[in-house]
């Protein structure tokens, strides 16, 4: 399974803004969800897709990775 | 999904022929159709809902004149898919059937499936397709103005 993912905060807000107007607020909310969370993908955490021009890119982790230990959450609703 | 007050039909009237997606995020969330018999006939879908049996779109006529005004920022997304005073919601399974289909009265389309009033053409977030799309449409007004 891949998890949708950004390279920096920015691109990540900007892109959830663009969804959010696109697709109507509360079933961007439900997709997405409503938090931005920011951690550092190691070479040992799974496999990466480059990101794409809105800094977009898919993560495959491995199966001993524990996001709970890597990210933490630094914007609390968009 | 919610329940919506509309005409069920048992066909569209129309075959859909994808063109390809002006917007995706994990799959596609706005593609540009048109109508295999008729190719003049263009219609936008819009993914607006899912369960665990289908995904609902809304599906939009649309014309060249429409998408300029889009394309030019004349007018949003959410104006560009109620532009005509009718629209279909349409449920499709995992195989593509179609397992739903209505006409809807735009008044009664929930506004939780509509794009908000911000949503004006971003270049930066939508897909190669809508830019190349874009080029064509500004290029056949200049050609028709020119006739």
């Amino acid at each position: 399974m891949g998890l949708s993912m950004f390279d920096s905060f920015d691109n990540a807000k900007q892109r959830f803004l663009f969804l959010k107007n696109s697709m109507g607020e509360k079933k961007a909310y439900e997709s997405l969800g409503t938090k931005i969370a920011e951690g550092y993908l190691e070479t040992t955490h799974g496999v990466n897709s480059l990101p794409d021009k809105n800094g977009h890119f898919t993560h495959h982790p491995s199966e001993s990775i524990n996001f709970v230990n890597i990210f933490s959450i630094i914007e609390e609703k968009l | 999904m919610q329940h919506i007050r509309g005409t069920k039909i048992e066909k569209l009237g129309f075959t859909p022929h994808k063109l390809g997606d002006l917007i995706v995020h994990e799959g596609p969330l706005l593609a540009h159709f048109i109508d295999q018999e008729v190719p003049q006939n263009q219609f936008l879908y819009k993914w607006v809902d899912a369960d665990n049996k289908a995904n609902r779109w809304l599906v939009a006529r649309i014309t060249n004149n429409d998408l300029r005004r889009f394309f030019q920022k004349e007018i949003n997304l959410r104006e560009l898919l109620l532009i005509h005073a009718f629209v279909f919601l349409i449920d499709l399974d995992d195989d593509l059937d179609l397992i739903n289909s209505i006409i809807v009265n735009n008044k009664n389309i929930p506004d939780e499936y509509l794009p908000t009033t911000q949503s004006f053409f971003d270049e930066k977030h939508y897909e190669d397709y809508a830019l190349l799309l874009k080029k064509q449409v500004l290029q056949s007004e200049l050609t028709a103005k020119a006739a």
